[in-house]
């Protein structure tokens, strides 16, 4: 008996702390939007205060409404409360047992009878916000349930930090899982709460508005309720987030709650800073976003199944290897010529910084010293340095120009990277590279684990070569081919590391040399070709190709 | 001594940038750097050969086995006949306005870097340094390829250069796992190839089939295996004929040499040989099939020697996949012969397509009656090429066959018979049609150059010599080779 009380009070308790907090960090939101956006903002306190006025007011209906629209606010408000329910919010473990299926399709309730309500005003905008609004859920939801396989792999669906026996988040963010299940799991939320790359919560403007169109019928004490149960959303799946995301011991604690409301402030300043520096991606562009959160929670789940946790090198390596691979990927994107050549030398200075830790940890050399600040000198300056003033200084470095017969007009000449679209265009589709590189990393890992490394080292070394001869091979400007053969290479130059082969000094230097000579020649064969082609565009070297 | 081998072309190629003012002066020292590099490998071989034990110099770099003397040797002396027939030819293409003086300083300089990166590969004591003369070899060969400048031979020489530096990074890669699977964790040092081979207790065999697949693939770009072999014929057809010779005949052979020594690596492993056989049978007949059926299709004279040249790496790569001693022995064999005889018909192609002024065989009528002292050897090299005696290309074709029967092979030595049929019919048939006929009335006779015409018939003799019958010291290298790989 006293255990039905007491699972009563807390699931009271629990309701009427995700009702009262959840209007808190709408303001909190505000507020951070307002400072971005250079306004003092109203009081964080404001939407209480707004939600005390409307309920405090009468309410207009329009006389073609059915009863629809009366029962929607109410329904809507107690599915989202019921919601509450579902979360180890208060306690270490919910309260309703049946987890995160049904966590969702409260959700879904709420949705489903608030676009009826929408469309039966019979207001034009109301059946757009609607369709808009449903063509968003089925887009939404695959991606939120990616994240419950995650969830399954743990083996309940019940909703439980995805790795609970991580005991702290320094051994949580080294695995890879942490992080892509971090980005797809943003990206599903941003859409589910309708946050700004999908939907500005802000706005009126009939073209964009998605959620605010379905409700602009709705006055009075429905339009509060309304209100508050998105703030209740929007809390909720910050806290899902947190109890994803965060390690294990954290919710073993009687500081719990608290640790979470300041985690859900967190998020939420973070997502409206993440919504005062981006703008409403187009209808059309939704289904690539959501989509890639998907895939991301697809790789997720298959690094969660191959990768064993990362032993002996701690978070530095981790991070460090992390940046290194997310500089190959990046690579990729649409951006200018210098900006690439920045990425190499961040990868490069990661590369470095590994290379020093694990020669510090196996106790190197002089020689080994040496030939470190010898990759750090040419990868981190010489070649960035060879590569960004062939930019700007033309043919002024290149030893070889007298013989290559370069005429006195083009010994003028620049390769005039900055202002070449082709260069600043991706090689492949943002989403495809992504995916791409995804299943690369995932297939690296998989490989690596199965020849039974315990470092994250090798994987890395096998990710950024195939990565690199993904750029490669997407033919497209040949000195983005050559960027991709230098991140294939920071691989390789890993490769005796982590395998902790010992390489004779002498093979190290030469084929450090032989490395910048392939990059002077690959400069030279440029402007060459320029020269022929006109321009740097390997997918115009099609006169040799035999014809069938 | 064997420092001395690599030396003379290095200094060449330097003194060839430093005198390009002069270019009669660097034709003179850069033929003389590759004499020198001949005169030497052939000391430091006759060295080897009167102790019969493979010894190392110039600090525990350079290190010279049977395997490695036969490639050295092979490398050293071709080089010199391709030295001595660039001489005529470049000085043909600036007569005719096609290369200008300038440039003959960076040909032969980069031509002596090529050659000296080509000896460092098989000298190298280190797999690693091998690895970095072979990128060398690369480097040194792209403005070859590109050097007449021309939109199609820049694409080629960037096919050339892309495709190869990825695969030879693979092979890095590949030689790096192999490194891994073999030392024992802690040892300082043993990187060396014989220090590998003496290996025989390799605690995961998983990651030495790794390690070979990623040698095999990445090395076996260079080689031209079909599927990786697409840069071969753009880079062979575009490139000067001296460069496409060096290419077909010698730098080949480098990267195969690569795979040679990792397979000794993996030898006494029972079964690395059986996953190794397995991966360089399917990759030799796969080559020697699309060789042997691309070349009736092409129009371009180069490009057609080009196809034969993966038609024969692929028989090599076959009768080395079949092992034992006799597949080993075919398989060096045709390799030394394919290196005599490619050389020679890239030099035959290369003076009638001076004789006719193109290099579409299409428009190539009546050479016996233009160019008669080339045309008609020019016939028996093709039918050498597909092997036919008096070529050496025969008996070591007939040593494949022999060995795929004695293994109860069928299916690989029927293959072998269909496919070296379609590639000897349709080379012979091309040649011919080049050959014989009667020539466009406007074609007067044609007298070429001295030093072309001398290099030519020196490396023919030469290379009948081998086939009928070759020196007793080059069948004893041989013999220990084979005696080296296949025990």
């Amino acid at each position: 008996m006293a255990d039905i009380l007491t699972t009563f009070a807390l699931a009271a308790l629990q309701v009427i702390f995700a009702l009262v907090a959840a209007p808190l960090l709408i303001g909190i939101m505000r507020k951070v939007k307002a400072r971005f956006q250079g306004r003092v903002g109203s009081p964080i306190i404001q939407p209480y205060i707004d939600l005390q006025k409307l309920l405090s007011k009468g309410s207009a209906r329009s006389s073609v409404t059915s009863f629809i629209f009366t029962i929607a606010p109410v329904v809507g408000f107690v599915s989202v409360a019921a919601a509450a329910l579902a979360l180890p919010i208060l306690s270490p473990s919910p309260v309703i047992a049946a987890g995160i299926v049904v966590f969702i399709y409260l959700f879904a309730i709420s949705r489903f009878l608030t676009a009826l309500s929408g469309l039966d005003a019979g207001s034009a905008f109301g059946g757009m916000g609607s369709s808009r609004e449903m063509l968003y859920s089925v887009l939404i939801e695959p991606a939120l349930f990616a994240v419950i396989l995650l969830v399954a792999t743990a083996g309940s669906l019940s909703i439980s930090p995805i790795a609970s026996d991580f005991a702290s988040w320094q051994v949580l963010v080294a695995t890879p899982a942490f992080w892509l299940i971090a980005i797809a799991l943003f990206i599903a939320i941003l859409a589910e709460t309708g946050r700004l790359p999908f939907d500005n919560p802000a706005t009126h403007l009939e073209l964009t508005m998605v959620h605010e169109a379905m409700i602009l019928e709705n006055s009075g004490p429905g339009l509060a309720l309304i209100e508050w149960a998105s703030a209740v959303k929007i809390f909720l799946f910050f806290s899902l987030a947190g109890i994803l995301l965060m390690p294990g011991d954290f919710q073993a604690s009687l500081l719990w709650p608290a640790i979470l409301l300041v985690f859900c402030i967190a998020f939420g300043a973070f997502v409206a800073a993440v919504e005062s520096i981006s703008v409403k991606v187009r209808l059309f562009k939704v289904s690539e976003l959501l989509i890639f959160s998907l895939l991301l929670a697809l790789i997720a789940f298959l690094t969660r199944i191959f990768v064993a946790k990362p032993e002996g090198d701690g978070w530095f390596q981790a991070i460090l290897a992390l940046a290194m691979l997310l500089c190959a990927i990046y690579v990729m994107f649409s951006l200018t010529f210098r900006d690439r050549i920045k990425l190499y030398i961040i990868q490069s200075i990661c590369l470095v910084a590994i290379l020093f830790q694990i020669t510090l940890t196996t106790g190197g050399e002089g020689m080994n010293y040496l030939f470190l600040f010898a990759i750090a000198s040419f990868k981190i300056i010489v070649i960035p340095f060879v590569l960004y003033h062939s930019m700007s200084w033309g043919m002024k470095l290149m030893p070889l120009q007298f013989y290559l017969r370069f005429g006195e007009a083009q010994k003028k000449f620049k390769l005039d990277l900055e202002a070449d679209p082709l260069f600043m265009s991706a090689p492949i589709t943002t989403s495809r590279a992504l995916m791409y590189a995804g299943v690369l990393v995932t297939l690296a890992f998989a490989v690596s684990s199965v020849l039974g490394g315990t470092t994250i080292m090798l994987p890395l070394a096998v990710s950024l070569i195939l990565i690199g001869m993904l750029i490669i091979a997407s033919k497209t400007h040949l000195l983005l081919q050559l960027l991709g053969f230098l991140m294939m290479e920071n691989g390789v130059v890993l490769l005796p590391y982590a395998l902790h082969v010992n390489m004779p000094f002498i093979g190290e230097v030469v084929t450090l040399f032989d490395l910048v000579i392939l990059v002077r020649i690959t400069l030279l064969l440029s402007f060459k070709m320029k020269e022929t082609h006109g321009s740097l565009d390997t997918k115009q070297l099609i006169e040799l190709v035999e014809k069938r | 001594m064997l420092e001395l081998i690599i030396l003379p072309p290095l200094l060449a190629g330097a003194l060839a940038f430093v005198f390009h003012r002069q270019p009669r002066q660097v034709e003179a020292i850069a033929f003389l750097g590759a004499c020198l590099a001949a005169f030497f490998a052939i000391l430091s071989v006759g060295a080897f050969l009167s102790t019969e034990v493979a010894f190392r110099d110039f600090y525990g770099l350079l290190y010279m086995d049977a395997v490695s003397g036969l490639f050295t040797a092979i490398t050293a002396v071709v080089a010199c006949f391709i030295f001595l027939y660039s001489v005529g030819y470049i000085r043909h293409e600036v007569k005719e306005g096609v290369v200008e003086k300038d440039q003959i300083g960076l040909y032969y300089g980069l031509l002596s870097f090529f050659l000296a990166a080509m000896l460092a590969a098989t000298l190298a004591a280190h797999p690693v340094v091998m690895w970095a003369a072979i990128e060398a070899t690369t480097l040194a060969s792209v403005f070859l390829i590109s050097f007449y400048q021309t939109s199609s031979s820049i694409e080629a020489a960037w096919k050339f250069f892309i495709i190869n530096s990825v695969g030879i990074l693979l092979a890095l890669a590949g030689i790096l796992f192999l490194m891994f699977a073999l030392i024992p964790a802690g040892a300082t040092s043993g990187g060396d190839w014989d220090a590998l081979m003496a290996f025989h207790d390799a605690p995961n065999l998983l990651f030495l089939k790794i390690a070979f697949a990623f040698i095999l693939v990445g090395f076996g770009t260079k080689v031209g295996l079909v599927p990786l072999h697409v840069w071969l014929p753009d880079a062979h057809s575009q490139a000067p004929t001296p460069i496409s010779a060096i290419l077909s005949g010698l730098l080949l052979n480098i990267a195969f040499f690569g795979i040679v020594r990792s397979y000794q690596v993996v030898a006494p492993y029972d079964s690395m040989v059986s996953f190794a056989s397995g991966l360089l049978i399917g990759f030799g007949v796969l080559s020697l099939a699309i060789g042997a059926l691309r070349i009736y299709f092409q129009h371009n004279i180069k490009r057609m020697l080009a196809y034969s040249s993966v038609e024969n790496m692929g028989i090599v790569t076959l009768a080395f996949g079949l092992g034992g001693p006799l597949g080993v022995a075919a398989a060096l064999f045709h390799m030394a012969s394919h290196s005599l005889a490619k050389p020679l018909a890239f030099f035959a192609s290369g003076i009638t397509a001076f004789a006719f002024n193109t290099k579409e065989m299409p428009y190539i009528r009546g050479a016996a009656q233009v160019i008669p002292l080339v045309a008609i050897p020019f016939v028996f090299i093709a039918a050498g090429l597909a092997g036919s005696p008096p070529f050496g290309t025969f008996l070591s074709e007939l040593g494949v066959l022999a060995v795929s029967l004695s293994k109860g092979e069928m299916l690989i030595a029927a293959a072998l018979i269909i496919f070296t049929t379609i590639a000897f019919a349709s080379l012979l048939y091309r040649v011919s049609a080049m050959c014989f006929g009667t020539a466009p009335s406007d074609r007067h006779a044609f007298s070429p150059s001295l030093t072309m015409m001398v290099s030519f018939a020196a490396l023919l003799i030469l290379t009948i010599i081998m086939g009928i019958m070759p020196p007793s010291q080059f069948v004893h290298l041989l013999e220990l080779a084979v005696h080296a790989i296949a025990g």
